[in-house]
């Protein structure tokens, strides 16, 4: 007996954008400028409060989570997540243990949420698990197959469970191994596959059943270099096909850059940040990073006894940090965003009318020398880091 | 999809009833345990006892037939409730044992061992229908073998002696019944015990091991307290006892029925404990 299934639609069938719908918690640019001030206040005031990421409600969200918490025995692994997700690939990073795969198997229903409500394309994880599984596929991070199988029938087993006919189970399964890349491969026995071939083959058994949302679990560990790029080519082909939404874990920022277009990040079990990637690159200016000196004044060229040594440094250092200082200010008032990063750099954004010889002249002024000047751009990992910094682990 | 067209589609096809979905679990199994020639010889071979009661059923009641091979009727064992409890059920329940202890062990230890567990139950699939599917494997071969042939028996007895059975439904209930519960108990053991031990070759041992220590321990117990308290934990006399009860049998035996019932439902409340307890798509790291 068959039955249809009832549809569900994903943002991108409703033609929602994902990008926009995103939450996008205050504009990058507020945020980035915030912390280029190096003002944690305002980076964090500009930003999703708490653990909430706000998100305009015009499309359906791919995940939606109100003050979900998971908790086993007295440890709080994930602790009140609030947010509406709604991008066509995310990237879920966070440190070892920050709670990225007990967020997964929680959505999948394999632990209860202790506290809060987690919803998947609407659907409750605790009360519609079953109709969340049919739309869901899985590749769990570690080992998972069934040894004594060949692969096409590992793959048509999990078509079937899915709710596909056995007809249809066993074509698609063959479809999926090519796809993959194990057409040659798949009457052979999964325990015979190397670790490639087996990542290969669980993400073929994710997506046999043609899920709306793909859970990838690290589908990049333990590659070579060629299968680590094989993967994520497949993984951005899925996502581009624009049938199926991405949630991509990874402790990998390269693999999140490459495949997704919006990151949350768990830090100890709260969202440290939630960004979406391109409007952040796009709205990240560039930015300078200057390394300034204070030149020795002639008197203090000449060799000064061990006893005044100590004296001198300290008052250098004071000298240093009181130009470093003034030059800051200088460039404020000829309008950039300035940020002290340490005693000898600092950051700048210029605006348009300020020029590079600008800056040498404000230098001379204060008494101090450009010894380095770089063009830079927040990457992934400027955002990881600053998530990371916080204490209190949120923005 | 064409081979040369490795795009990425998704599924809109028709999709099966998701309440026989445990169903896929255990066709797949059941063609894992088929897969070995050796077994499906040893099934055929369990039914080769019920054929021969079948042909002594069929001679007992064939004039031309027993002329032809020069017997008496009266030479044939009669057929009634010693006939199925002692000549039928107890060699057919053995082997069910067999059966399943070759069968049961090899279920679920190797999903666990391959940590396959995270697939089933991230699809459209409860811990439920998971074990359903696997305890289907063990009922369906068991049954084949016990109250399947018992009640084809009992039909083909009834047919061919007119108005027997009226007079011996109880016999047919028996049949049905202590081999429900026989297979029902060893299979729910079996399913725990593959899920607590990983390696097959160890549940196997384990499966054998933990009814054998328990007949022990529940024989001493009896021998040195004298009481019929031990028998509780001894599987044989709590089966016994439920057959004495189901065919009706005058003479009870030291253990009460109600006992032997009670006994039997908590063994099969510690098999299902043990195996939720188990079957989950997670690892629990203290």
């Amino acid at each position: 007996m068959v039955t249809r299934e009832p549809e569900v639609s994903t943002p991108r069938e409703s033609g929602a954008a994902g990008v926009e719908s995103t939450l996008a918690p205050a504009p990058a640019s507020e945020r980035a400028a915030a912390a280029l001030r190096g003002d944690p206040s305002a980076a964090a005031a500009s930003a999703p409060t708490s653990n909430r990421a706000p998100s305009t409600d015009a499309a359906q969200a791919v995940i939606e989570l109100e003050h979900f918490g998971v908790r086993f025995g007295r440890h709080q692994v994930l602790d009140d997540l609030s947010g509406r997700f709604s991008g066509r690939a995310i990237g879920l990073l966070g440190p070892n243990g920050a709670g990225k795969t007990t967020l997964l198997h929680t959505l999948l229903g394999f632990y209860k949420p202790s506290s809060g409500t987690g919803r998947i394309f609407g659907l409750d994880t605790v009360r519609q698990g079953k109709e969340i599984r049919k739309l869901v596929g899985y590749m769990p991070e570690r080992d998972s197959f069934i040894a004594n199988m060949t692969g096409v029938r590992f793959v048509r087993l999990m078509a079937e469970l899915s709710g596909l006919p056995p007809k249809q189970a066993l074509e698609r399964a063959h479809e999926v191994f090519f796809y993959v890349g194990l057409g040659e491969a798949r009457y052979r026995k999964l325990g015979t596959y190397s670790l490639g071939m087996k990542q290969l083959a669980k993400l073929a058994q994710a997506i046999v059943h043609g899920p709306r949302l793909l859970f990838l679990d690290e589908p990049t560990n333990g590659l070579d270099p060629p299968a680590r790029v094989r993967m994520l080519r497949l993984v951005r082909e899925i996502r581009s096909s624009g049938k199926c939404n991405v949630i991509l874990s990874s402790h990998l920022l390269h693999d999140v850059e490459e495949c997704c277009e919006e990151v949350l990040i768990l830090k100890r079990g709260k969202i440290a940040s939630y960004c979406n990637l391109e409007e952040e690159r796009r709205s990240n200016r560039k930015f300078l990073e200057l390394e300034v000196h204070r030149p020795r004044a002639r008197g203090e060229a000449a060799a000064p006894s061990e006893a005044e040594t100590e004296d001198i440094a300290g008052a250098a250092a004071g000298t240093q940090q009181a130009a470093q200082a003034s030059f800051a200010d200088a460039l404020r008032a000829l309008g950039c965003d300035v940020a002290i990063l340490n005693r000898r750099r600092l950051k700048a954004v210029l605006p348009f009318q300020v020029e590079i010889r600008d800056l040498y002249q404000v230098a001379d002024q204060k008494g101090l020398e450009i010894r380095r000047l770089d063009y830079r751009r927040d990457s992934l990992e400027d955002i990881f880091l600053r998530a990371m910094g916080d204490d209190d682990g949120r923005l | 999809m064409a081979v040369y067209e490795r795009t990425y589609r998704g599924y809109a096809g028709p999709r099966a009833d998701p309440k026989t979905r445990f169903l896929v679990v255990a066709r797949y199994a059941l063609q894992e345990v088929f897969a070995s020639r050796l077994f499906t010889g040893f099934f055929v071979a369990c039914l080769l006892w019920p054929l021969a009661c079948a042909v002594i059923i069929y001679l007992k009641y064939n004039v031309e037939a027993l002329s032809i091979l020069q017997l008496d009727a009266l030479d044939l064992i009669p057929i009634d409730i010693t006939f199925f409890r002692w000549g039928l059920m107890r060699p057919q329940t053995a082997l069910a044992f067999v059966l399943i202890l070759i069968v049961g062990p090899a279920l679920i230890a190797p999903d666990l061992r391959n940590n396959a567990l995270p697939l089933y139950l991230s699809r459209p699939l409860n811990k439920t229908d998971y074990v359903l599917g696997k305890l289907v494997v063990l009922l369906g071969l068991a049954s084949a073998v016990t109250w399947v042939s018992g009640l084809l028996l009992f039909f083909f007895q009834s047919y061919l002696a007119e108005g027997w059975f009226a007079d011996h439904l109880h016999i047919g209930r028996a049949v049905f019944l202590g081999s429900g519960v026989w297979i029902l108990l060893l299979s729910l053991w079996a399913l725990a015990v593959s899920a607590w031990v990983k390696w097959r070759p160890w549940a196997t041992i384990a499966f054998l091991g933990s009814i054998f220590i328990l007949s022990a321990v529940g024989q001493i117990f009896k021998l040195i307290y004298r009481t019929w308290w031990g028998s509780l934990l001894v599987f044989d006399d709590v089966m016994m006892r439920i057959w004495d009860q189901l065919f009706a049998v005058a003479e009870p035996g030291e253990l009460p029925a109600f006992w032997a019932w009670a006994a039997a439902l908590a063994f099969a409340a510690v098999s299902i404990w043990a195996l939720y307890r188990r079957i989950r798509a997670y690892e629990i790291v203290s």
